[in-house]
């Protein structure tokens, strides 16, 4: 029989009901797994596994009735969503002792399924990275090879769950935060549309691009997870009041005649051949299962990464000048008026990237500047958009790579900005339009490492990239197949 | 510096007081009179994590 923490949730679950396995063996498991390898992976900012316990016990102990059959199973959660007792650190020194009040939507949602939390993952400061080495907390390292990094931003809930620490996690995605991690660790991860899920309590990066979602070793936990937080939200104005949909329903119905764009534009200069590559062997399974496959032409996404960048830094700005040191977070120590308290908390609690956005955002919103640069940025959104739409009429998928590259190495790229930008280009274009895209992956490199393959669907057609995702790994079997080996 | 050198900016701060039973972004109460830290929420505190939600009567 497998280990407990090698079997996917939709596994668990039905153990867990069948009744032959205790909450409490599920999550001793993992309190056990965690101690084995977070020396090695360093994907948690704050462990809860004591507490995870204690509520594991509990929960064996009550009755239960069929209306929540995920009660007892584990779950990890990034770093920037609130959780009412337990630190919210946005792996920022800025929040390092930050204790929110209250909980996030969806940790309130995951709470009344009677899901146990293991804890806080690591991230990237305030979800501004593609590699998680911005975190001011520590360096999360790849479990398929330890000296590359998990990437980002959400990286610390893709590596615990690539790790088998968590069965499933909840990331967020800006620019390609849930997408590139999963990627570079061989697990599914989901950037929903755009109003899909409630951003209360998710600490704002980019309030028009922000979005939480799930990160899990296959499809249909993917599915399940979406069903879990999925929903209006009073709280969020613009998450979207549509009816409930059961994202479990639609997994088996096959991809005959299913509509499939390849937007050359992604396939171009920059990209790895041995992802090309991959990716190609992909797109002929596609075809071999019935599907029809055509080229077409994204021709606005070369512009997506400057205008990504452009409307990402301004809403930064504006999102942290709440940040000043007075009612939470980091205070200087050293000051002697009210500006230098503002300043020197800013300076002192911030990290450079975090700064540099801050100053990036703030100029392009300057009078002066911001005709050149924020408001052309909006304009070039709206014809991103249209061009997704466009294409999204004709198909029912786009399928593109999700990161140029498979996981590079620590430090190869945290000197150089600009080239870890370059990381984004192929997941910003789909925040941008506000569409929703999933991550899974598709294959290894020479290397052994994980290449992942996104599948962008038109707003709220979640059910139709799962649906694609899920033919697709039935096919190749991709966790049967490889496994994550901690090389050294 | 010389009278004539300076320029009269002048701005208005206008604060006008809601007819709402509740805050203008928050459920809050407005009630008059309450005990300190008692009509207040993460939202008012502009807590990390918190959006504001437009009392629809202001509008």
């Amino acid at each position: 029989m497998k280990d407990i923490t090698e079997l996917t949730v939709h596994e668990l679950v039905e153990k867990l009901n069948n009744k032959e396995i205790t909450a409490e063996q599920i999550t001793k498991a993992y309190a056990d797994r965690i101690n084995e390898k977070e020396k090695d992976v360093q994907a948690f900012i704050t462990i809860t596994a004591d507490e995870a316990l204690e509520k594991a016990k509990k929960i064996d102990g009550e009755i239960k009735d069929n209306k929540n059959i995920f009660a007892g199973i584990p779950i990890g959660i990034k770093d920037n969503l609130c959780t009412k007792g337990v630190k919210t650190t946005c792996a920022s020194k800025m929040l390092e002792n930050f204790v929110a009040p209250y909980d996030a939507t969806v940790v309130e949602k995951i709470n009344e399924e009677k899901m146990i939390s293991l804890g806080k993952l690591n991230m990237d400061e305030f979800a501004m990275g593609s590699s998680t080495e911005n975190s001011a907390m520590k360096i999360t390292h790849n479990p398929w090879n330890l000296n590359k990094v998990p990437g980002g931003s959400s990286g610390g809930s893709a590596a615990a769950v690539a790790a088998d620490m968590v069965p499933w996690a909840l990331g967020s995605d800006t620019g390609g935060s849930i997408r590139e991690p999963a990627s570079f660790c061989g697990v599914v991860g989901l950037k929903p549309t755009y109003g899909l899920i409630s951003r209360y309590g998710l600490v704002a990066f980019a309030s028009s691009l922000d979005q939480v979602g799930p990160i899990t070793k296959d499809v249909t936990d993917c599915a399940m997870l979406l069903n879990i937080i999925a929903g209006h939200d009073e709280k969020d104005s613009t998450s979207a009041n549509i009816p409930k949909v059961d994202y479990t329903k639609s997994l088996k119905n096959g991809v005959k005649n299913l509509k499939i764009g390849v937007p050359k534009e992604f396939f171009g200069e920059g990209i790895n051949p041995e992802v090309k590559a991959k990716l190609e062997e992909a797109i002929n399974i596609y075809k071999e299962m019935g599907a029809e496959v055509e080229e077409c032409s994204l021709d606005v996404a070369k512009y997506a990464l400057a205008t990504y960048y452009i409307i990402a830094c301004a809403e930064a700005s504006s999102n942290l000048g709440r940040f000043d040191g007075i009612r939470y977070g980091y205070r200087t120590k050293n000051y002697t008026n009210l500006k230098e308290l503002y300043r020197n908390s800013r300076s002192e609690g911030f990290g450079a990237e975090v700064k540099r956005r801050i100053i990036l955002g703030t100029y392009v919103l300057s009078s002066g500047y911001y005709d050149a640069y924020y408001k052309k940025a909006q304009q070039v959104r709206t014809f991103v958009k249209r061009e997704f739409e466009k294409n999204l009429s004709k198909y029912d998928v786009l399928l593109t790579p999700v990161s140029p590259t498979t996981a590079f190495d620590i430090g190869a790229k945290s000197n150089n900005p600009l080239e870890m930008y370059l990381a984004d280009i192929c997941t910003v274009s789909i925040n941008i339009a506000g569409v929703p895209a999933i991550s899974i992956p598709c294959g290894v490199d020479i290397e052994g490492m994980p290449i992942g393959m996104q599948l962008i669907g038109n707003r709220f057609a979640e059910e139709t990239i799962l649906n694609a995702a899920f033919a697709f790994e039935q096919k190749i079997n991709f966790r049967q197949n490889y496994r994550p080996e901690f090389k050294k | 510096m010389a009278r004539e050198d300076y320029e009269v900016v002048i701005g208005l701060e206008v604060h006008a007081e809601l007819s709402t039973k509740t805050k203008i972004f928050c459920s809050c109460p407005t009630k008059f009179g309450g005990m300190p830290n008692t009509q207040t929420c993460p939202i008012c505190m502009a807590m990390p994590g918190t959006l504001p939600v437009l009392n629809e009567k202001v509008v």
